[in-house]
Parts: C-alpha cells; structure tokens; sequence
C-alpha cells in the first residue's frame, strides 16, 4: 500500500482505518494532511466508496475534525481510526453491521412476550385490566426477575392476602380466552370433558385465592416428599435441579405439571399419579395400598413415563409415611374427599362433594405463576423436558462468564448457580453475599 | 489476603493502547484528551449509538476521569453531547453510577477480583463501562433525543 500523499514533503504516517463493516485499511499519508483529506482519499471506490461528508472518522476517543492536520492528533504508526457512516440521508441499507442488530417488531407488545405462541395473557395484559392495581410487584420474583425459584410459600400467600389479586384472579377466570388458553395448553386438561367447569367453579377460585390453601399445599407437599423431609416434588417453576431433586419428581412435574391432577371418574393411571394416593394410602381402612392404581394405564397415558414414576413415588411414599400421614391429625385436605375414605383410592371423584379433581400443589403453583403474569420459561412452557444434563454442562456459559470475572472455584460457582437458576447475576450475588 | 493489584498506570497504559490500537468490540473508542497527560486521568470516549432506535448512526462523544483510586473505583464519567437518558444529569451530563450496572458493582467487582487471580478479559476498564453505557442506551433507545451535535453547555 505504498500510497504518496499529495505533500510528500513531510513526515508520513501509517495507520489503519477500520470501517464500520470491519474492513480494514492501511493508509499512509502525510501528518500535514488534513482530515477532510483523509476522508476524500477513503472515498475513493478502492476504499470505502462513500462521500467524504457522510464519513466520520474517529481516532482515540475523539470525533475528528474536518479542518484539522492530522498531526493535530498525535497519531501513532500502525494505530486505528474508526470510520463511521454518519445518519444524513441514510438510506442505503448497506451498512447494518454497527453491532448485534435485534429486530424490535419481533418482540411482542404484551407482557406475555416470550412465554406463549397462543397468546397466553394477553387478556390479562389488555386495555381491559389497565390500571387494575394488581400486578404483583417486582420483588415478588426475587433477583432476577421471575427467571429464579418461584417464591416462597410466604411470599404467594401475601400476595393472595391482598383483595386486588384475588379479584383480578377472578376476572381472569371470567374471561373465556384465559381458560381456553389454559385448557388448551396442557393435553390433560384438554381431554378433559368438564376441565372449564372444573376451572371456572367456585370452588377451585376458593382454591386459588385462599392464602391458607397455599400454605397448606405446601405443608402437603413436605408431608409427600418421598424421603420425609426435603422438597418433594418440585415445583414446575423450580430450577434448583439438585440430583436428588432430579431423580425423584423432577420430571414428572416439568413435563407436566396438570399431571397430578386425579381425573374424575379415577381413571387409573391418573390416581396412579397422583400425589394424593399416599393419603389414601395411609387412611385406608382395608390396608390396601395404591400400587395397582400406579401402574393402571387410562388418562394418565398422556405422559406415560411420569405418571409412572410418580406412582412409584407415591408407593414409596405410602409404605414409608402409612402410618405417619394417617396421624398427622390437621389434615388439611381431609374435607376434599369427603367424609368416607374406604374406597378413595379407587374413585376419588366420587367421593369429592364437588365433584373435582383434587389441586396438585404443583397445579396451584403453576396457576399462581401464571396468573402472577410473568411465570418463569420453565412454567409458562409445561411441555419442555427436564434438563437432566450436568450441572458444568448445563451452566458452562455461565461459568466461563464467571471465570472471567475471577471467580474460579467451581464448586461454589456450581452451588450459587444453582441456587439462581442459572443467573449468572444471582450467582455473582450470592458469591459475593455468601463469602 | 491480598494480592498486588495490577498498578493504576500500568493498567491504563494498557488500556490506552488497546483503545488507540482499536482493538476492542468496535462500538466504541477512547484515548487520553491529552497525549501528553502522564497521570493519564483525563480520558475522552466515543459511543457508536446502538441502531434500530433514536441513537442510530448518532456518535455520542464523553469524558472519562480515572481518579487516583482507579481500577478499585470506578471512573466518574460525562456525556459531553446531549443525551435524553434516565440517569444522565441534564446539567453536565454526569452519569449516574447506579444507572449502569457495571458502574454500580464496580466496588465490588473490584474487591473480588483482588481476592482472586486476575481473569484473562478484565470485567473493569473503561471499554467496559462505554460498551454498558451503550447497552443502557441500547435499553432507551426510543427515547427522543436532542438534535445530533449539541452538547452540554459547559463544553461548548
């Protein structure tokens, strides 16, 4: 690139210019120069090909001038200028490449963006509930935005203590598209005959806005974990994905968290799957336990490998806490299969005054995220398949980001990106908070 | 413990040839206002604003000052050319550090990489802190901004 500058008398500088599509020239060019002549010389059609007045070149931080020397700015041999195009009359399309280029009209309007194709809350988002003073607040999701664990057992229970979220609850449930949505959504459901009525009945709104039922769900599902103590089965939203964890429901709640629901009419496999068949288990007179019930086909074939597996949970579970669930003396959801238990674990619907299926306490954690608004990927998706990968697998691009900033113990790295579910700011949270 | 933190100047002496160089992610630049400045205190930076939004094919030009303290405290930074940003005072365009993220834990940042070797990329420089201020704007992108080229009154 042996270019002689229109001077020649002086002393000649090397540099690079580095355009905005990445393309790099080496020029060299008298320091006496001025800018506008650097810019008409990169408007030569063997450089940059564009007019010198829509070129704006910038060189160490600063905007350069066109009247200038270029010895004004203390150039370095081989250092780089930036060429960018200015905005005048911009029409060509043919320089997009500034940087990462996301398209706004892909993004949709609503809050539901990226939770559904089918349009899930847009009925809640609409002109119709603004300035419904119900959107849970921004701590309601923790850290990260609703991307973590869902919240605590105390934080739903006061969200649900306030009037405006139940109401809103209410008016969810009265808008026809919101429970077709839901219906449609998860195959279970979708196959059931009465699921509207079942959604839109009193008593499941009693269900979904009583804080004392969440704090009882929760206190269930403690008393079901196959163990005896530890979580259970996780919650849908729950990305917390310890081994153990993992092992036992994980999946079955990921793929489908309506699962648990009992279907009326006990259909086997669904009392398989359900949860609730410990309890039967422990308080039924006959000291017939369920197992038959877990491995029955029926409705329950939707999700085949699930329900199986937490049939087998559920057995483990009524052998090990036979006796111990039968005592727990408060048992909150006694009342729901009515008063006559003998024969519970072959048709509960039958025994249920309302003729529903029993809630899950995943069920009511999936609604309550949903209605929450911004359910976590995981929740808003019941189908994805559980991420069974190892942890370094699974966090790898978290790690490395981690490494970069210097955190290298990768035990704790692992742990603390556990317990943000993959948020990398979490995680940096917690290493920070927790050291 | 503590382990030595890489000297002020020979971190900015770094920084300052990456920056002439233009080796970093090419949406923005920076370099000393004076060359001659051997403190290397006084720094100006440019910001590509990030397209598809009122920034497009805008070039925001800023004033750095890396104080004494520099890395372990953050450089406190101006916008020199008007911006209608949340966070960026409309007096002499200061921005606010608990605007940007990477601003705002800096400290903190700092204290951990000092507790530990030091990365491969540094998470602080003054490169970082321009490409987070573009992203932040890259968030308000639809904001109406003042005409291209007016700048703070006590920079004219």
């Amino acid at each position: 690139m042996a270019e002689t500058s229109e001077t020649g008398s002086d002393v000649q500088i090397t540099f690079k210019v580095k355009s905005a599509s990445d393309k790099i020239h080496i020029i060299t060019i008298s320091e006496a120069s001025t800018v506008l002549d650097l810019k008409n010389k990169l408007a030569g059609a063997d450089y940059e090909d564009i007019p010198a007045e829509r070129q704006r070149l910038i060189y160490s931080g600063r905007v350069m001038k066109n009247d200038d020397a270029l010895s004004v700015y203390k150039i370095k041999n081989q250092n780089t200028i930036h060429m960018v195009k200015s905005a005048a009359s911009n029409p060509a399309p043919t320089n997009t490449s500034t940087s990462s280029a996301p398209t706004p009209q892909a993004i949709p309007q609503n809050m539901a963006a990226g939770a559904s194709a089918n349009n899930l809350l847009a009925g809640l988002t609409g002109a119709r509930f603004a300035g419904h003073a119900s959107l849970p607040s921004r701590d309601l999701f923790g850290a990260d935005g609703g991307m973590g664990a869902p919240p605590s057992e105390d934080a739903i229970a006061s969200m649900l203590s306030n009037p405006a979220v139940a109401q809103s609850m209410n008016e969810a449930l009265n808008n026809p598209a919101f429970v077709d949505h839901i219906i449609q959504s998860n195959p279970m459901l979708a196959n059931m005959p009465n699921a509207r009525e079942m959604l839109q009945s009193p008593y499941f709104r009693e269900m979904m806005t009583n804080p004392e039922a969440m704090r009882m769900a929760a206190r269930m599902r403690r008393m079901m974990a196959p163990q005896g103590s530890g979580g259970g089965f996780p919650a849908p939203g729950v990305t917390d994905s310890t081994p153990a964890s993992a092992a036992t429901g994980d999946s079955a709640a990921a793929q489908n968290p309506f699962a648990a629901f009992g279907l009326p009419g006990g259909a086997g496999g669904a009392a398989g799957a359900n949860p609730f068949a410990s309890m039967f288990g422990g308080a039924n007179p006959f000291g017939i336990p369920p197992p038959a019930a877990g491995t029955g086909a029926g409705a329950g074939a939707a999700t085949p490998p699930a329900s199986n597996q937490t049939g087998a949970a559920a057995d483990r579970s009524a052998t090990a806490q036979a006796g111990n669930t039968a005592q727990q003396p408060p048992n909150p959801f006694a009342a729901l299969f009515g008063a006559a238990p003998p024969q519970g674990a072959q048709s509960p619907a039958a025994q249920n005054p309302f003729g529903l299926p029993p809630m899950s306490p995943e069920a009511l954690q999936q609604m309550m995220q949903m209605f929450g608004g911004m359910g976590s990927p995981t929740a808003a998706a019941p189908a994805a398949p559980a991420d069974t990968r190892p942890p370094e697998e699974r966090y790898a691009d978290q790690l490395r980001q981690l490494n970069e900033m210097g955190f290298y113990d990768f035990d704790r790295n692992i742990a603390a990106l556990r317990r943000s579910g993959g948020s990398v700011q979490g995680a940096i949270e917690h290493l920070l908070g927790g050291s | 413990m503590a382990v030595a933190q890489v000297p002020r100047n020979f971190k900015l002496l770094a920084e300052l040839e990456k920056g002439e160089k233009g080796m970093g992610a090419g949406a923005c630049s920076y370099g000393l206002e004076d060359p001659e400045d051997i403190f290397m205190t006084h720094w100006t930076g440019t910001i590509w604003g990030p397209p598809h939004g009122q920034h497009e094919n805008r070039i925001y030009e800023l004033k750095m000052e890396c104080g004494p303290n520099y890395p372990r405290e953050p450089p406190l930074i101006h916008f020199v050319s008007q911006i209608n940003l949340p966070g960026v005072n409309q007096t002499d365009g200061k921005v606010d550090r608990n605007a940007v993220a990477v601003l705002r834990d800096w400290t903190r940042i700092a204290n951990e990489l000092a507790k530990n070797p030091r990365p491969k990329e540094d998470p602080l420089s003054l490169e970082a802190a321009l490409i987070a201020i573009r992203k932040y704007m890259e968030e308000h992108k639809k904001l109406p901004q003042p005409p291209e080229g007016s700048k703070y009154a006590m920079y004219k």
